[in-house]
């Protein structure tokens, strides 16, 4: 039994889209890193400060009728605890120095661009 | 009208009964508002009798004189005059045949009943039975605690923040806004009670480094444990257990459980079949519990407790400690819960902060200091008012009152259960793992286990097992219009979301076909429907409209019955003046010297000036009662014909000029 190299988890997709999330709402470029505002080596503790800050900002309590905060805020909240966690962090930091794929593989594309019927009648005329 | 919105602690645990507390962020500070009898606290206690319904210390009032002063059995609520209900937290947002409310059907004093799966208190009301949901009590309660915020303030208040026990599930907060609904508050949010006593112990502290602090909180029904992480303003809750059904009564119910044994033993009489013995017995626990507190000995004495028998007997600190031993061990278990799940070591914490009522019992403190080697527990807050306190504070971030001053100041608050969806299979997938920070949000993707399957049904679950039936089920949701392929192609995304407030939101999506279907949680699960909700906010307003008129009848009565005694007391007056002066013409009939002209004007001077003092006083009777729509009225006469009370004065010179 062998499993492929490039077979990404759950947890890497959740990576995925959340990189892709981050880069559309808060501009392009934009790192787990950046957007906490701490440096790629910081420690647990000045990740989670620096969480803490961010969301007094972030916060819907505090951003009472702007759009989108409570997504925001809720991917802020992901991303923190990913950040916090070891093997979370770990993995992030993987995708952070080599780049995310890519090529994620078919089972990532069908899962979430899967042609609707008349796409698939379309293509095969 | 006015932008302020109250924080309410919803019972506040003191040993024994528990309490409601209100506060209220006013020019830069909390005030705690007492009620209408001066207390800061009003006993979480509704009672019912032949004519009236008493909410807070007077219900509380007729309880302890019930079981001495009325012969009626209590719990024979049907045949008695007098329902005292209480410990209203535990039952409400529970279902009937939930394993806690059979246990504790066992030690109330009114009957509970079921309607569907709801267990529905039984009461006497005005010589009528009525059988009321937990929500609707509980919303007494909150009624009554809006009431005296808006005496104390001058102002109807419609926003408030309410707590709610930390590890109270979906279905219980749920029930808890519901109650507010019925009330006709509007939630802005519930806080956790943890939570909120951590914010009256961190408020006006500046920590500059990160703080770990462990709110334990014990109180008279529930148990729950919080850590957080304090720094600058920013309360951000770490991890959260309990146990929503652990607390000062358990104990109360341990020691009955003892002398009714203790009563057997000795008299070979059973006490548990007569209720009201069981529940001057539980009275006088609840008083020998809390004096072990500070006693290390202390008696029981009841007379005539069954039949002719007195009851007299005693109980040493030692042997309560060993009769609830494991249930204050068992408190260890949610303080591990918590330090594992937040990965936090017990020697980082920096501050263990003890509330609620039960934690003045001394082995209490001791267990929880003794768990985290030795260390110093701070009893510092008032575990009476400090929810009420952190809640008053939340309110005001919330409202936008306390901006100024709370401009940095932020609540982190978690989901305290995890929630999830059933598979086919058995097992349970949770969305939102527990201590997730809320608001939150999350979507998986799911599939289809047979070919060509359209239908789908989803079960919402909460709980911790692997094993959906281990857990708890809140809600299902049938999706429809699925395309017919083989299984595990069609593509299903299912979204929680979790509000402010732990409120659930469920969606589900076919994602070619676009199809959706979306419950919140609040209108399937047992909770109370919207039109029940209006016709029980009808039903208080009619409890309301019967006192308030009640009060109003008896005011009028009052002013009646004094108005006619004056009345009566000045012609009375009149009448022996008059006849006095008849007395005396009568007897110048007979005079020997005439009677002048001059005495007889004098005679009719007398007359007439005391006649008018007292016209003039009857006068001033009408005047003195008239509530604000008569004075109105008088102020008209004012401007045509001077004063009211010289109106009368003006025809009294008239006819003499």
């Amino acid at each position: 039994l062998v499993s492929t190299a490039l077979a990404w988890t759950k947890e890497d997709y959740e990576i995925f889209d959340l990189v892709g999330a981050i880069e559309a709402a808060e501009g392009p470029g934009t790192t787990f890193y950046s957007w906490l505002g701490v440096a790629p080596t910081a420690t647990t503790q000045e990740i989670s400060k620096a969480y803490r800050r961010k969301s007094v900002a972030l916060h819907p309590d505090k951003n009472p009728g702007v759009k989108n905060i409570q997504k925001r805020f809720a991917r802020l909240g992901v991303v923190a605890q990913i950040l916090r966690d070891h093997e979370g962090r770990k993995r992030y930091d993987f995708f952070y120095k080599n780049g995310v794929p890519k090529w994620r593989g078919t089972g990532y594309y069908y899962s979430r661009f899967r042609p609707g019927l008349g796409a698939v009648l379309l293509f095969l005329a | 009208m006015s932008d302020l919105a109250i924080g309410i602690d919803f019972a506040v645990n003191l040993i024994g009964t528990t309490h409601s507390c209100v506060g209220v962020w006013q020019k830069g500070r909390v005030e705690i508002i007492p009620n209408d009898q001066g207390n800061r606290t009003t006993p979480s206690c509704v009672s019912f009798s032949s004519t009236e319904r008493l909410v807070g210390d007077g219900a509380s009032n007729q309880a302890s004189l019930n079981p001495t002063n009325t012969q009626v059995p209590l719990l024979g609520l049907l045949s008695g005059s007098m329902a005292r209900v209480f410990g209203i937290k535990r039952l409400i947002g529970r279902k009937f045949d939930d394993e806690e409310v059979q246990a504790d059907m066992l030690h109330w004093p009114f009957e509970v009943a079921r309607r569907g799966d709801r267990p529905l208190v039984r009461v006497m009301h005005c010589g009528q039975q009525k059988e009321l949901t937990a929500e609707e009590i509980s919303s007494m309660i909150l009624l009554k605690m809006k009431e005296t915020a808006e005496a104390y303030l001058g102002a109807p208040i419609t926003d408030a923040v309410v707590t709610v026990p930390t590890y109270y599930d979906n279905r219980q907060r749920q029930a808890t806004h519901d109650a507010c609904a019925i009330a006709g508050l509007r939630v802005l949010d519930t806080i956790n009670e943890a939570t909120a006593a951590a914010i009256a112990y961190g408020l006006d502290k500046k920590f500059y480094k990160p703080r770990n602090v462990l709110v334990f909180d014990l109180g008279g029904g529930t148990f729950d444990v919080s850590l957080l992480a304090i720094e600058d303003g920013v309360f951000e809750v770490k991890a959260v257990a309990g146990d929503t059904h652990l607390g000062g009564e358990d104990f109360d119910n341990r020691l009955l459980a003892h002398f009714v044994a203790e009563f057997r033993r000795l008299y070979r009489r059973d006490l548990s079949s007569n209720p009201r013995a069981l529940r001057r017995l539980r009275t006088a626990c609840e008083r020998a519990k809390r004096t072990l507190s500070s006693a290390t000995k202390t008696s029981i004495e009841i007379d005539s407790i069954l039949d002719d028998i007195d009851f007299y007997t005693s109980i040493t600190r030692i042997q309560f400690e060993d009769l609830c031993h494991d249930l204050f061990y068992s408190t260890l278990k949610s303080v591990e819960k918590v330090l594992r799940d937040s990965h936090t070591d017990r020697f980082d914490v920096q501050e263990v902060v003890l509330v609620g009522g039960s934690t003045r019992i001394p082995r209490v403190a001791k267990i929880v200091s003794d768990f985290f080697h030795g260390k110093e527990v701070n009893k510092s807050i008032n575990p009476d008012e400090a929810m009420a306190y952190g809640a008053a504070v939340h309110a005001a971030v919330l409202s936008g009152e306390g901006l100024g001053k709370m401009k940095d100041m932020l609540l982190l608050d978690v989901a305290p259960i995890s929630l999830g969806i059933g598979m086919v299979d058995g097992t349970f997938t949770p969305l939102i793992n527990r201590n997730t920070i809320i608001p939150a949000k999350r979507s998986l993707v799911f599939s289809t286990h047979e070919d060509y399957q359209t239908h789908m049904l989803i079960e919402v679950y909460e709980g911790e097992s692997v094993r959906m039936q281990d857990n708890r089920l809140l809600g299902r949701f049938q999706l429809s219009g699925i395309i017919a392929l083989p299984r595990g192609v069609p593509q299903i995304e299912i979204t929680f979301g979790i509000s402010r407030g732990g409120l659930l939101n469920v969606f589900a999506m076919e994602k070619s076909a676009g199809y959706t279907n979306a419950i919140t949680i609040a209108e399937d699960r047992g909770g109370l429907a919207r039109e029940e909700i209006e016709r029980m906010a009808w039903e208080a307003q009619q409890y309301k409209q019967q006192e308030s008129s009640n009060t109003l009848r008896i005011a009028s009565k009052n002013r009646l019955e004094s108005y006619v005694y004056d009345l009566r007391e000045l012609t009375a007056t009149l009448n022996e003046t008059i006849s006095r002066t008849v007395e005396w013409v009568d007897s110048t009939e007979r005079a020997e010297p005439e009677i002048s002209a001059e005495e007889y004007d004098q005679a009719r001077k007398d007359l007439e000036a005391a006649a008018f003092m007292i016209v003039q006083d009857i006068c001033g009777l009408a005047w003195r009662d008239i509530p604000r729509p008569g004075r109105a009225i008088g102020d008209d006469v004012e401007d045509h014909s001077g004063t009211p009370s010289t109106a009368g004065t003006d025809d009294g010179f008239d006819r003499r000029a």
